[in-house]
């Protein structure tokens, strides 16, 4: 073991770019450039569009972020189990990939104030006898790793066959192969896609409440205050309202708080 | 609500078929310069039979020929940066890991190259006065290279199929296009017909040759 | 730099939960691989050109693409033909059929090296054709092929990996799943890679130890 990191250590002198103890936003600011970790695997929150070009509600949220900043926005796909490790190995500036903020995760990085709320939904064949998560008992259900949806069902029914998928998309796939009975993910997903299809029901109960937040990487203070006026001024002008509006086509029904 | 799938496929994602087939092509090749070049060295360094260092290479042989490669593109990338400073980019990590890879699979081939040359045209050369250097280029080199050839265009065949693997970790290379089609269009069988029809226009020609070296070499031995 | 190896022992069982699955579906698809490639090595061999014909497309088809291909084609691709299996039957069936286009060559190569004075002294002592198959070719091609062959069986359980692609839940899978929720990338996989290290190495050596002992024992 000793010997493994004393390679490493060697490598890591050897090939060291980093300048440890700035501030990201310096740098963000410094390089004119800014990466955000974007989740492309369900409309409309993130997916590509005709062209292949990211689309979606975090995908704007990211170009108003790097329009404000006035630096440019490099986009780095990510799913739900390679975002924290991605910002916390600094391979990205910040985290806008539906990514519910809670206590669990606060541990290992910073969260700015939510942009967006939704909460845990169910999405079934239509038709399907499951009506809620204790009923996933026994079950194959499609499962985001790393999602507030697999710790949900983990808790409440703990004897799910677990099929982890790594885009919401992969589960559209699944149900209509009949490899899976269910998938659970966040509303935004599971409303929007049962709306586009009549095959899919999405089940009407909500199981949590979950604040979306933007992940910044701990020890950047500056960062994370910054993103967190952003955020505020996003939704107090307005503006969030009207980016739900054009993805979703009704306005938000949960109403976000704002400070500035 | 606007109808946000699109499973009609398009010029643009021929040219991102294009693209992909692209930096898989380039992924391939700087991992096959990597590998040959350090296969070449440690590969050369086995043939002398140097008592403890031969050990001592083959701990940088075998652990990574007895390892998952999928594992150890996931070391490189997410595992090696949130210990150390080092940080390679989804390219790096992906070119590093399957040259160093390639490498330890170069290695055995050159060692057994050298090796199939017979002992007695080392002595023959030292006699004749050749130093080590002329020996192994003049006489060891034409005669090792018709077992290498044939053995290291099958392991480039090898890794070209392997290099699929670096899209786990979401660098975009033919196979990553095919998975980014798929969520888009959800046309997986088509999608995935097309991305195996182009690895294998790639990847065929390729292992003809390998086949044909080989036959070759075979010939070759019997004659002479 | 603080490692916390914690998190390997904290999780072992459901590693070795992963681990048990890597063996399952190594198995499995060594007995699949193992079939098929005797059977694809005879097509090969054959007189009938339709059958050598079918069984060169085999080989130069799943040598010259990747697995991760074929694994997602399997898996999301042929459920549009009807044909839908789950991701562990999947990688099964998959890693068999891969496993089998190296597997014939090997075995074919087997077969061709049979003294043909055996199979001539076999036909003039009256073996019928199957006799001299199950008696004669078989039990000598496979003499002669069984450290190719393992090689090929450790090649497949390091194989087994790339199902975490379609999560089949196996060690790669796990320690994927591990690593989202825990966040210790470093030292999960390097846990993983030392382990398929110890697997390997001690199949090898199980290979050679009864290559030695029982099968290439006579020949020199």
């Amino acid at each position: 073991m000793r010997k493994v990191l004393i390679v490493l250590l060697i490598l890591s002198v050897i090939f060291a770019g980093t300048v440890i103890g700035a501030d990201k936003l310096d740098k963000i600011l410094q390089d004119g450039k800014i990466v955000v970790g974007i989740a492309l695997g369900g409309p409309p929150i993130g997916f590509r569009n005709e062209k292949n070009e990211p689309m979606g509600y975090d995908v704007d949220v990211a170009t108003l972020i790097a329009e404000a900043l006035g630096v440019e926005l490099e986009i780095v796909e990510v799913t739900g189990a390679t975002r924290i490790p991605m910002l916390m190995s600094d391979k990205i500036d910040l985290v806008i990939a539906n990514m519910t903020a809670n206590l669990e995760r606060a541990k290992s990085v910073d969260f700015s104030m939510p942009y967006l709320r939704t909460g845990i939904k169910i999405l079934v064949r239509t038709g399907s006898d499951i009506e809620s998560i204790e009923d996933f008992n026994g079950r194959k259900v499609a499962i985001g790793r790393g999602t507030t949806g697999e710790a949900l069902v983990k808790k409440m029914a703990p004897d799910t066959e677990f099929v982890y998928i790594e885009e919401f998309t992969n589960a559209i796939l699944l149900l209509r192969q009949n490899k899976v009975e269910a998938a659970i993910e966040d509303g935004t997903l599971v409303d929007y896609m049962a709306g586009q299809y009549d095959e899919f029901t999405a089940l009407p109960k909500l199981y949590t409440s979950d604040p979306i937040g933007i992940g910044v990487q701990k020890g950047n203070p500056d960062l994370l205050r910054w993103i967190d006026m952003f955020v505020s001024q996003f939704i107090s002008t307005g503006q969030q309202a009207e980016l739900y509006k054009k993805w979703w086509g009704v306005l938000p029904t949960a109403e976000l708080a704002y400070i500035w | 609500m606007e109808q946000y799938i699109f499973p009609k496929l398009t010029s643009y994602d021929a040219l991102l078929l294009l693209k992909g087939m692209g930096m898989t092509i380039t992924v391939t090749l700087l991992a096959i310069a990597i590998g040959l070049a350090i296969g070449f060295f440690i590969g050369l360094l086995r043939s002398l039979k140097i008592p403890v260092l031969s050990k001592l290479l083959l701990v940088y042989i075998e652990p990574i020929r007895n390892s998952p490669l999928v594992a150890q593109l996931f070391f490189a990338y997410y595992g090696i940066a949130m210990v150390t400073d080092f940080n390679p980019s989804a390219f790096q990590a992906a070119v590093w890991t399957l040259g160093i890879n390639t490498s330890a699979f170069a290695a055995v081939i050159v060692d057994a190259s050298i090796r199939s040359v017979e002992k007695g045209q080392w002595e023959a050369a030292y006699s004749l006065g050749m130093n080590y250097w002329k020996t192994f280029r003049l006489v060891i080199v034409p005669q090792a290279i018709r077992v290498f050839i044939p053995s290291f265009v099958g392991l480039c065949v090898n890794q070209l199929q392997v290099s699929s693997l670096v899209s786990l970790i979401g660098f975009v290379d033919l196979t990553r296009v095919g998975y980014m089609l798929t969520l888009r269009t959800y046309r997986p069988f088509l999608i995935w017909s097309i991305v195996a029809v182009l690895y294998f226009a790639l990847s065929f020609p390729i292992s003809k040759f390998a086949r044909y070296a080989e036959s070759r070499v075979k010939s070759y031995g019997k004659i002479g | 730099m603080t490692l916390h190896f914690r998190v390997i022992f904290n999780n072992l069982d459901f590693l070795l939960e992963g681990l048990k699955m890597t063996f399952y579906i190594s198995v499995f698809s060594l007995i699949i691989g193992f079939f098929i490639g005797l059977v694809v090595a005879f097509m090969r061999i054959s007189k009938n050109k339709l059958f050598s014909s079918i069984a060169i497309a085999y080989v130069e088809f799943f040598r010259n693409t990747p697995f991760l291909v074929q694994l997602f084609f399997f898996y999301f691709g042929l459920p549009e033909l009807g044909i839908s299996t789950e991701p562990v039957t999947t990688a099964i069936i998959a890693l068999g059929i891969n496993n089998a286009a190296y597997n014939s060559e090997i075995i074919r190569a087997g077969i061709i090296s049979i003294n043909k004075g055996l199979v001539e002294g076999a036909e003039s002592l009256g073996f019928t054709k199957f006799q001299i198959v199950r008696l004669i070719i078989i039990p000598n091609a496979l003499r002669v092929t069984f450290k190719p062959l393992g090689s090929n069986f450790i090649n497949l359980i390091l194989t087994t990996s790339v199902a975490v692609s379609i999560t089949a839940n196996e060690l790669m899978s796990n320690a994927m799943t591990l690593s989202s929720n825990t966040f210790r990338p470093f030292e999960i996989y390097l846990t993983i890679l030392v382990l398929y290290c110890v697997l390997t190495f001690s199949l090898s050596g199980l290979i050679h130890f009864v290559d030695r002992k029982f099968i290439s024992k006579g020949i020199s």
